[in-house]
């Protein structure tokens, strides 16, 4: 009598055992899954900066240290198909005045068009040519997101318009 | 004996565990500066800029502020040094852009351009850094 008693005993502690066991498995596995999900998302966004700056770099690159395809686009009566790349520069960082105004006035028709041309897309991009203190903005060109998200990649290059050094901002943003 | 058995292998498990959520928690982002391509276009820039516009023969013929000028332009987490060399070594002009006098433990580009002018070769050196983070 005493041993059967001592044998259901023995069968109730196992089941305890192992249902702790079970949660505490679950437990870890939470924790895991919550750890992970958040390293995951950490790294996609680092990917999805380090892949803007990429475009902003090759954006900014094509716009001061080329001339264009076909060179003398800006002779074109639009920028369209036959535009294949922009460039606003007759030397390295020497703007070009004519390819800076007829890329201002095509702002409203061609915007999409110049922004698939400089490889992006993806994203809103504004361009502003201002003196060297930011204070007179003698070129605006595009969208800019006036701050207002956290996703927006600004960054200033120098340039040479009329022989003065001129600041070039530009302004990358995710939709 | 059979407890003593239960509870080391409890503590065996959970320091592997402990160990298993330190080694994850500690991936964060790979420490590279992702400015570090925009730094060299902005210091190749400033050269181009300076020299296209004839501020550093203004330099070398005594009047350096215009070089200052532009360093001073550049954007505010970007730090800059200046110098030209003479064929020597010697530091004839060096500007360094205000507030940047912090360098220690910051990672440094250097960049260095030939120049003749009048005659003489010269070398312009530039350093360029990201300014500290406060604190």
């Amino acid at each position: 009598m005493r041993s059967i008693s001592n044998s259901s005993h023995k069968g109730q502690v196992w089941t305890i055992d192992f249902t702790t066991g079970l949660l505490v498995l679950f437990i870890i596995l939470i924790i895991y899954m919550v750890i992970w999900n958040g390293i995951a998302a950490r790294w996609n966004s680092y990917g999805a900066r380090t892949q803007m700056e990429s475009s902003a770099d090759f954006a900014s690159e094509s716009l001061l240290a080329t001339a264009g395809e076909p060179k003398s686009w800006e002779m074109l009566p639009h920028i369209d198909g036959n535009v294949t790349a922009i460039g606003l520069v007759n030397g390295r960082n020497e703007l070009n005045q004519l390819k800076i105004e007829k890329l201002v006035s095509e702002n409203a028709t061609a915007y999409s068009t110049i922004k698939a041309r400089l490889g992006m897309q993806r994203y809103e991009f504004g361009l502003e040519v201002t003196d060297l203190g930011a204070n007179i903005v003698y070129y605006r060109f595009g969208r800019f997101s006036s701050g207002s998200l956290n996703n927006t990649l600004e960054f200033d290059r120098f340039a040479i318009l009329n022989n003065t050094p001129v600041i070039v901002h530009m302004e990358v943003w995710g939709r | 004996m059979k407890g003593f058995a239960i509870t080391l292998d409890a503590v065996v498990a959970l320091a592997f565990f402990l160990f298993a959520v330190m080694i994850i928690g500690t991936q964060t982002y790979p420490p590279v500066n992702p400015g570090a391509i925009y730094l060299k276009q902005l210091t190749l820039d400033t050269l181009t800029v300076l020299e296209k516009t004839g501020r550093i023969s203004q330099a070398l013929d005594g009047n350096a502020t215009s070089i200052q000028q532009v360093l001073e332009a550049t954007p505010k987490l970007a730090c800059m040094n200046l110098s030209i060399i003479d064929n020597q070594g010697n530091a004839l002009i060096s500007s360094v852009k205000s507030d940047c006098n912090v360098t220690a433990r910051l990672d440094i580009q250097v960049t260095e351009r030939p120049l003749l002018y009048q005659g003489g070769m010269y070398v312009i050196k530039t350093q360029s850094w990201f300014r500290a983070e406060p604190g």
